[in-house]
């Protein structure tokens, strides 16, 4: 026992196999391969597992023999031990059996050395099927690489800029810190910061709070100083949304602004912007105060039904009439259009009704000759005039935005 | 740790609303100490044996309470906040407010104030006060201890709501030159009007005191107090309608709000907050009819990516009624944060 320890004590490693061999060749061929189990005191690894391949000539003289042995194993640290070796068997009394033999782990550890072994075959009735029981010793202290520790966490010095996942916008102003349980308190940051190196977890939000800890983690205790937290920048622009009606044009400060179905977003440094919005024959020019933070929702006005206005019995358009029809054309945005010409009571209806035609087409003409495509205007057939108008407004030509065809 | 418990200031005691039914004695066991009822009435000019009158703001002796702080939790628009002395202050979120000072809201602006604070087992109460446009509080007394917190406010113009707050722990007092309101659980407004007060109660009860009267007002209902005179029976409040569009949670893209009318409506109100709770209220409009279609509307950037909106109507006693629940709305895209 005591040689024992101090076989361990040198740094021995002793072990314990327990190996299993079937013939895999003809039993009087005695080679064969199994599986092995070894515990060793070398504690990086107690146990292996492995496979083995060995066998040996039936002695004539039938005491000894020489017996070849392969054995591969893989312990828990997926280390590869390979033991290639031999020794003498010798049958008899002590069926048993000792290996001298070369070990050595690939490929992560240098380790070789001697390992002494002997068995001793277990009978299981079975002349074909071999279980050895073997103890072992190895030979030569192994020379292992040093086991790399995980490096320790390094401590570096807190640098002011606050660790938190939440950032509150919290201005550093406050003349007194609310410090939670168990302090329960308020307090003067100066104060305030050790106070809450104190808590049993840092709060997460905290108002009216102008220094703050950094977070080690949800509901961790604070490790090291509480620092200061800076406000986000302010924000020095806001938005405008226009709510359009089909057909309008926006423009912001000249900037033309897409929209889509109907609503288009602009956003803008604080202070004045210019919207300029065209469409259904009307212009509408107007500054817009942008306030940082803000949003304005703008709902644009409906373009009033414009009314282009005829002598008597004519339809022929005066020139203030015609400066009408053009601007109406620019400022016709992408609107759609429906045109009714109209007509004032009295005299054939068949030739008002002609009369109604004429000025719509009369309104066509010069829409068209200015840019306004023809697919963009529906004529519709007259109707009666408008009893609450007067004859002047009645003979006229109509022209109203159409909505969405949806 | 212990040292920052040692340096609790002990702060003058609370002041305590007196309540129907209640004398020095009383008041005094439920400080803690029958001895005290001597203190407390030289402390307020009372003689011995006489009891104060309903409604009587009693300040009681110092104990061992927590120093307080009220602060802006919210401000928008113009907000300027004094001390006692008249002195002007920083006004901008988070800034404090001293005790005696006084905080008022400009036109079209808002601002909500944290008041008492306390540690409880459920973590950090407090009561917030939140102001409507053109009105002024002063800040006139908080105090907390361990297992209560008071807080009483001087209303001078304007409206104010207490944000609710049911715990066992809380008081909230409103004083206006007509009377006293004072409620446990928060969740009533109390407005000033010529020679009077008006007090809603929506989520929980509260009591409104006038010359020495005091009324129980039910959550639900409303009470005013007319200088000099007991408050008024108190009557039940209009329930909010329908709303209708937008629908909750859509993209705000037009400003049109509609809602379904109420009976006996002589108006509405239509608020926008930035949370759920309103604590925060960022815009207010008062409407004759239940829509609300401006040509233009502007709305802050919400905390959060959504507003709030909800809409209350008046009565024709000049009440306002309980507000609907809340509609979020979403930013459009490309705008806001």
């Amino acid at each position: 026992m005591l040689m024992l320890l101090t076989l361990l004590a040198s740094g021995a490693d002793l072990d314990v196999t327990a190996l299993a061999i079937l013939p895999v060749t003809d039993p009087d061929v005695p080679f064969g391969a199994g599986g092995s189990l070894r515990l060793r005191t070398d504690w990086q690894s107690p146990i292996d597992i492995g496979f083995v391949l060995g066998g040996g000539a039936t002695p004539d003289n039938g005491l000894f023999w020489a017996r070849p042995e392969l054995r591969v194993a893989l312990d828990a640290n997926d280390a590869l031990s390979v033991v290639a070796g031999g020794g003498l068997w010798a049958e008899g009394a002590l069926a048993a059996h000792g290996t001298l033999g070369l070990d050595f782990d690939v490929p992560s550890r240098k380790r070789t050395g001697l390992r002494f072994h002997t068995r001793y075959l277990v009978s299981t009735g079975d002349p074909t099927f071999r279980v050895e029981l073997g103890a072992g010793m190895r030979i030569g202290r192994p020379v292992m690489k040093p086991v790399v520790a995980p490096p320790e966490p390094v401590q570096t010095p807190v640098e002011p800029e606050v660790l938190l996942t939440h950032v509150p916008d919290f201005p550093v102003n406050s003349a007194l810190v609310w410090v939670p349980t168990p302090v329960c308190t308020w307090l003067p940051p100066e104060q305030a910061n050790d106070a809450m190196l104190t808590l049993p977890s840092l709060p997460t939000s905290m108002a009216a709070v102008g220094v703050f800890g950094p977070a080690a983690g949800e509901g961790s205790g604070a490790s090291g100083p509480p620092v200061r937290v800076e406000p986000p920048p302010p924000p020095t622009q806001g938005d405008i949304v226009f709510a359009l009606n089909p057909g309008d044009i926006v423009e912001v400060d000249g900037e033309r602004v897409a929209s889509t179905n109907g609503i288009a977003t602009a956003r803008r440094d604080d202070g004045e912007a210019q919207v300029r919005i065209t469409g259904g024959g009307r212009v509408i020019e107007t500054p817009i105060g942008v306030s940082a933070g803000r949003s304005i929702w703008l709902s644009v006005p409906a373009a009033e039904p414009l009314r282009v206005l005829f002598p008597s019995g004519s339809s022929a358009l005066s020139a203030q009439a015609r400066e009408q029809v053009v601007a109406i054309a620019v400022a016709s945005g992408e609107s759609r259009f429906s045109i009714e010409g109209s007509f004032s009571a009295g005299g054939s209806q068949q030739l008002n009704l002609r009369l109604a035609g004429e000025r719509a087409q009369a309104v066509m003409d010069v829409l068209f000759a200015n840019g306004l495509d023809p697919s963009r205007v529906d004529v519709l057939s007259p109707q009666p005039p408008d009893d609450g108008l007067d004859a002047a407004e009645q003979r006229a030509a109509v022209l109203r935005v159409l909505g969405d065809d949806s | 740790m212990m040292l920052w418990l040692l340096s609790l200031m002990a702060f003058a005691g609370p002041i305590h609303p007196v309540r129907a039914g209640e004398t020095i004695e009383s008041i005094a066991l439920e400080v803690g100490d029958l001895e005290l009822a001597p203190a407390i009435r030289e402390l307020n000019g009372l003689q011995a044996g006489q009891q104060p009158v309903i409604g009587t703001l009693l300040e009681l002796p110092e104990q061992a309470g927590v120093g307080q702080q009220a602060f802006l939790l919210s401000r928008d628009g113009t907000v300027r906040v004094t001390d006692g002395a008249g002195g002007s202050l920083p006004s901008e979120q988070y800034d404090p407010v001293p005790l005696g000072g006084q905080v008022c809201t400009g036109e079209r602006s808002f601002a909500t104030v944290r008041m008492a604070t306390q540690c409880t087992s459920d973590g950090t109460q407090t009561d917030d006060i939140q102001l409507q446009p053109d009105t002024c509080i002063v800040v006139e007394n908080l105090w907390s201890d361990a297992d209560s917190r008071s807080t009483v406010v001087r209303v001078r113009t304007g409206s104010i709501s207490i944000a609710e707050n049911r715990d066992a722990a809380g008081s909230v007092t409103i004083v206006t030159p007509s009377g006293v309101t004072t409620g446990e659980d928060g969740g009533y407004r109390v407005t000033v009007e010529d020679e009077a007060a008006r007090t809603e109660a929506l989520t929980a009860p509260v009591a409104v005191q006038g010359a020495g009267v005091e009324v129980a007002v039910a959550a639900g209902q409303g009470a005013r107090v007319r200088t000099g005179e007991a408050p008024s029976d108190p009557i039940d409040l209009l329930a909010p309608g329908q709303l209708i569009r937008p629908e909750d949670g859509q993209a705000l893209q037009r400003a049109d709000f509609g809602w379904t009318p109420v009976d006996g409506a002589l108006g509405y109100r239509f608020e926008v907050g930035d949370g759920t709770t309103f604590t925060s209220v960022v815009f207010s409009e008062d409407l004759g009819t239940p829509e609300y279609v401006p040509v233009i509307m502007m709305l802050p950037w919400p905390s959060d990516g959504s507003l709030y909106w909800r809409v209350s109507s008046f009565d024709r006693f000049g009440f306002q009624g309980i507000p609907s629940d809340a509609r979020s709305m979403r930013m459009p895209t490309g705008t806001g944060r």
